[in-house]
Formats: C-alpha cells, sequence, structure tokens
C-alpha cells in the first residue's frame, strides 16, 4: 500500500448516475467542448 | 453606505461566524478538526473548493477586467475541466485509499522523508505568502471604498476567519463556505440585474450586447495561436490545464477540502462539479462587467475609478495635466454616447452602410478613451511609484457604491467580505494542517494524545490568522506585491507538479531520483527566471517537464545500475 499509485488504484465505487465514471467524465470534457462552442457563437453573433 | 448598509453588512458577517462555530462544534480529535472526520457530502465539499479558489479579489477584479479588457480572460479557465477529469482518476483515489491528511504526507509514502520536506517547505513559503495577500489585497480595496483605515478591514477579516476556524476547524471552513458562495453568487446575479435595470429605456438586451461587441468586449473565444498572448483557447487549455493540475492537485489548500469528502464518489464529484461550474461561472462574471461597461456608456464614469489615487494626483504636482485629461476624457464620453445612440437606431433601422458607419467611428472613440485612461494611470504611477496605477480592483465597487440602491450596497460589501473570508479561512486551515501533520507531529512530537494535537491545531490556526493580518499591515509598504506573489506561485507550482506525476505515473521512479529531479526542475526554472524572457506563465509547464523528464532518466539508470549488480552476482 505503501508505494501505491495510479495503474494500482482502481476505484470499486460506482458513480450515482450514468453507471460509469467514464462516462461522467465524458459529460464532463462535452459540456466544455459546448461551452466552447457556445461562446464563440454568442461572439460571433454580435460582431 | 447608509446605516441599512451597514447593519446588512454586520448582520451577514455575524451569521457567517455564528454559522461556522455551531456547525463547526463538536471535534474532538484532529482528524475531525482537520478533516472533518472525512463526512461532507460533495455539494457542500464542491461549493467549498471553489470558495476557496474564488477570492475577493476575484469579485472585484474580474468584473473590473472585463470592464478594460473585454471577456477573453475566460478562456484562461478552459484547461480546469479536464484537470478535474485527470485529478479524479489518480490523486482522488489514491489519497482517500492512503487516507492521508496532506499532499505531501504521501510523498513520504510514495518517495521518502526528504521529498516530502521539500514539498512542505515549498508549500509553506509560497501559500504563506498569498495568504498574506489574499488579506492583504481586499482589505486594501474595502479600505479605499469605505474610506476606512486598511489596518481595521484587515483585522475585520482576518479576525473573523480566526473566530470560526480556531473553533470548528475545516468543518467550519467548508459549511461555511458554502453558505458564502452562495450569498456572493446571490448578490452577483442582483448586481446584474441592477446594471440591466439602470441601462436607458430604449436600450434593449441584444443593444447592450451589440454596443459591447462593437467596442471589443464580447471577444470570448480566440483560436489564433500565439505564445506572446495570454489569453487565447491554447493557452487556456494547455497553460489553464498545468495551473488548475497544480493547483488542485499539489495544493493543500484545495487538497484538503476534498479530503474531507466521505467517499472517493463524493470527493470526485464534487470536483466533476467545479469542472463544469467554474467556467460558465467565470464567464458569468465578466459579463456582469461587460454590462457594468455599457452602462457607463450612458452615464459619466470617473477618468479613474480608485478615488484615492485620483484625489492624490489632484493635489499633487500633475494636477493640471489631470484635469486637463478629465476635461478631454469627458468631451469623449459625450461624443461616444451620442455616437452609441445613432449606431443603435441605424441598428434598429437595419440601415447597414450606417451601422458599419458608426462601427468604425466608435471603435475610433474607444481607443482615444482607452488612451486618455492609461495617460492617466501613467500620471498616477508618476505621482505615487509604489501605489497600483490600474483601477481594474476598483470599478465594479464604485458602480456598487454609487447606482445601487440603499441596502443592496451592504449585501455586495458583504459579499466580498464574505469572498475574502472564504478563501482566506480555506488557506489558513491548510497552513495549519500542513505545519502540523507535515512538521510538528512528523519531526517535534511524534507521540502525544489527540487532546495535545487538537490544542496545538487550533494555535497553528490562530497563528496563521494572526500571520495574515500582520502580513497586510505592511503589504502595502512592498511596492507591487502581487505580481510578484503570482510569479513567485510559478516558480514552484511546475516543479510540485512533476514530483505528483512522476508519483502517480512512473512506479520505477524512487525517492532520491524524485529529489533529484525536482531540484533539477527548480534550478531550470529559476534560471529561465533570471535569464531568459520566457513569460512566467510557462514556467509551471517547463518546471513540470525537466522534474518528470529527469527523473525518468534518474529512474532508468538506478534501474540498469541494479540489474547490472544483480547479474555479476
Amino acid at each position: 500500500m505503501e508505494h501505491l499509485n495510479s495503474d494500482e488504484v482502481v476505484s470499486e465505487e460506482k458513480p450515482p448516475i450514468l453507471g460509469s465514471w467514464k462516462k461522467i467524465y465524458l459529460v464532463v470534457l462535452l459540456n466544455l467542448l459546448v461551452l466552447i462552442i457556445l461562446f464563440y457563437s454568442f461572439s460571433e453573433a454580435f460582431k | 453606505m447608509r446605516r441599512l448598509d451597514w447593519i446588512v453588512l454586520a448582520t451577514t458577517l455575524l451569521f457567517i461566524v455564528l454559522y461556522g462555530i455551531w456547525k463547526g462544534r463538536g471535534s474532538r480529535n484532529i482528524k475531525g478538526f482537520l478533516l472533518a472526520d472525512r463526512s461532507m457530502k460533495w455539494y457542500t465539499v464542491a461549493l467549498a473548493i471553489m470558495a476557496t479558489q474564488a477570492s475577493a479579489i476575484t469579485f472585484t477584479s474580474t468584473p473590473g477586467q472585463a470592464y478594460a479588457d473585454g471577456m477573453r480572460f475566460v478562456q484562461f479557465y478552459f484547461g480546469l475541466p479536464i484537470a478535474m477529469v485527470i485529478l479524479c482518476i489518480t490523486a482522488v483515489p489514491i489519497f482517500h485509499k492512503l487516507g492521508v491528511y496532506t499532499a505531501y504526507e504521501y510523498l513520504e509514502k510514495r518517495f521518502d522523508a526528504k521529498t516530502r520536506v521539500l514539498t512542505t517547505l515549498i508549500f509553506l513559503v509560497s501559500r504563506g505568502i498569498a495568504a498574506g495577500i489574499t488579506i492583504y489585497a481586499p482589505s486594501l480595496v474595502l479600505s479605499v471604498m469605505l474610506g476606512m483605515d486598511i489596518r481595521i478591514t484587515s483585522i475585520i477579516i482576518g479576525g473573523l476567519v480566526i473566530i470560526y476556524t480556531t473553533s470548528g476547524g475545516v468543518k467550519a471552513v467548508n459549511y461555511t463556505d458554502f453558505f458564502q458562495l452562495i450569498i456572493v453568487m446571490a448578490g452577483m446575479c442582483i448586481a446584474l440585474g441592477v446594471a440591466l435595470h439602470l441601462l436607458p429605456n430604449e436600450i434593449s438586451f441584444t443593444d447592450a450586447l451589440s454596443v459591447s461587441a462593437v467596442m471589443g468586449k464580447l471577444n470570448t473565444v480566440d483560436f489564433s495561436f500565439d505564445f506572446s498572448n495570454r489569453y487565447n483557447v491554447w493557452s487556456g487549455i494547455i497553460g489553464g490545464m498545468f495551473v488548475a493540475l497544480a493547483y488542485f492537485g499539489t495544493d493543500q489548500s484545495q487538497v484538503q477540502r476534498y479530503l474531507t469528502g466521505e467517499s472517493i464518489t463524493q470527493s470526485r464529484l464534487a470536483l466533476l462539479f467545479n469542472g463544469l461550474a467554474k467556467v460558465p461561472m467565470q464567464f458569468f462574471i465578466l459579463f456582469i462587467g461587460v454590462m457594468v461597461f455599457v452602462f457607463f456608456q450612458f452615464v459619466q464614469p470617473p477618468l479613474i475609478f480608485n478615488p484615492v489615487q485620483a484625489g492624490k494626483v489632484k493635489s499633487g504636482m500633475r494636477a493640471q495635466d489631470f484635469r486637463q485629461l478629465e476635461e478631454k476624457h469627458n468631451n469623449i464620453f459625450k461624443r461616444k454616447s451620442e455616437e452609441i445612440r445613432k449606431y443603435i437606431q441605424a441598428r434598429h433601422e437595419h440601415d447597414d452602410v450606417r451601422v458599419a458607419e458608426k462601427k468604425e467611428e466608435l471603435q475610433s472613440l474607444q481607443q482615444r478613451y482607452d488612451a486618455v485612461r492609461t495617460e492617466a494611470s501613467n500620471l498616477i504611477a508618476e505621482n505615487d511609484r509604489k501605489s497600483d496605477a490600474g483601477d481594474t480592483n476598483y470599478i465594479f465597487l464604485s458602480f456598487v457604491l454609487t447606482y445601487l440602491p440603499v441596502g443592496l450596497v451592504g449585501l455586495i460589501f458583504a459579499c466580498i467580505f464574505t469572498a475574502s473570508m472564504s478563501s482566506s479561512s480555506g488557506e489558513l486551515s491548510a497552513l495549519a494542517t500542513t505545519s502540523i501533520i507535515d512538521v510538528y507531529k512528523r519531526f517535534i512530537k511524534r507521540e502525544a494524545s489527540e487532546k495535545h494535537y487538537l490544542i496545538v491545531s487550533r494555535i497553528m490556526m490562530a497563528f496563521w490568522g494572526l500571520y495574515g493580518i500582520a502580513f497586510a499591515q505592511y503589504a502595502g509598504r512592498m511596492g507591487s506585491l502581487i505580481e510578484a506573489v503570482n510569479i513567485l506561485g510559478s516558480l514552484f507550482y511546475g516543479t510540485m507538479l512533476g514530483i505528483f506525476l512522476l508519483a502517480f505515473y512512473f512506479k520505477q521512479t524512487k525517492g532520491t531520483a524524485a529529489f533529484v529531479s525536482a531540484l533539477s526542475g527548480e534550478i531550470v526554472v529559476l534560471y529561465c527566471f533570471r535569464f531568459t524572457s520566457i513569460a512566467w506563465l510557462w514556467y509551471n509547464v517547463i518546471g513540470c517537464f525537466v522534474v518528470v523528464g529527469v527523473g525518468i532518466i534518474l529512474s532508468a539508470f538506478e534501474k540498469s545500475k541494479t540489474s547490472g549488480s544483480l547479474a555479476s552476482l
């Protein structure tokens, strides 16, 4: 346990929604992408 | 401020202190006092994380920055959601499973004591100075705007924080942070509502947006790649991600927040919520600044928003020059205001030729307007070399004080005090925890009762609080300290991040290799700082890459040496 690093830690805990952590991470990253597109469209709309 | 404003301000602050004391009661050991017994739900941790990161200057300076420079600063946060995901995969499960109190404690378990000592020292020095600034910077702004002595504002902020942190520890910090952020965001929503309400009747919301776009304030996204341009999508995603990884992954003031989560799931959800909400929140705060900018296109703003500095120049040797600039500023303002109305009329009439013509005229007027303000700032700098010539910190509060109705002014000032207290309390509890766990308990008194450690923890909280207040009394005499602190942070953050990346991802790296690579990274960063013109934001990236690179090479060398000696046996 003392030399624990990232590939040795597998979290057994399931997230409360979407079934897997990978899906939640994807939502966070997609949200960022959508925000960048929205901000860009917002700036362009009033240019 | 009128009497009702003072009542609102005092009641809000009193409520927060009493709430902190009440929610933080019952800590009987250091696990309760420093980690809230790892019992926090994700939403409390999430708002505590956001409140700790968003200092009072975030809420005073960010709208001012949008007023002066537009919304491009939002791009700096684009890397944060990516960093949150990386930390959820790596740091959160490791820290939780090892049951550590601090991030540096993990480094001793993973490497050795000297690596822990090095990172602890880096944290205590850099965060110690930053904690002083966290109290000093808003104290200065509030003292100028409220006409109070800075000693009083800093004692109020620091003193109130000491009361509830020494009493309730991290539990009090997290619960008050939760409420503080809600109060601050409510106050900011009201301020936006008032700014929109105060616009002339004939100006619609889309007109306001159109005017701000013409003046170059809706510059939210810039896809061009340029190393000299601090804010574009690429520097935001890459540079911002490194800064967020270092801050949330290695700085105890944030690590401590998510270590209080009752499980890995709760801590992860808290960080991911930050990843979802931080960018829109910054956009919203910047947007308030843009609407304040539009408001000041129809109502005459002062030439310089810092009343103390403007007063000093007016009574100094350059008073005549300043008055001339004021006159110029007033004339340009009047022209600009008239032209904006004509532009909006042309827009309503769909007269594209006139719209284009007025756009050009407005942009040229805005350039002249900005040039006059720059000249005025230069006069201030000449008049008082130690002063902060920029006035972005004062724009939003000047608007609040002058144009918000009675009662709301008190609420907004309460928000600023509150924001300052939330970030200070997070920093003080992190400094106290590191002092206790990584110094006192590790090197001074290894075996003692829980009661003893609890008393020393409370003393440490009070010590760091008093240190912050004392720092605020003298910080003004040190010139442009805030920039120096930012640079100081960048000198160490890259190295810290590099060490943690070696710990998380490079199983073969041992203690000495990590320590030597950290020193190498620090030497390279200091070399860049002293002998090159590389912008300090890039020090984080350089430091991190050098530490990881040297760490890999040394580990490979150690491995070949070990296999060589085994073969000779």
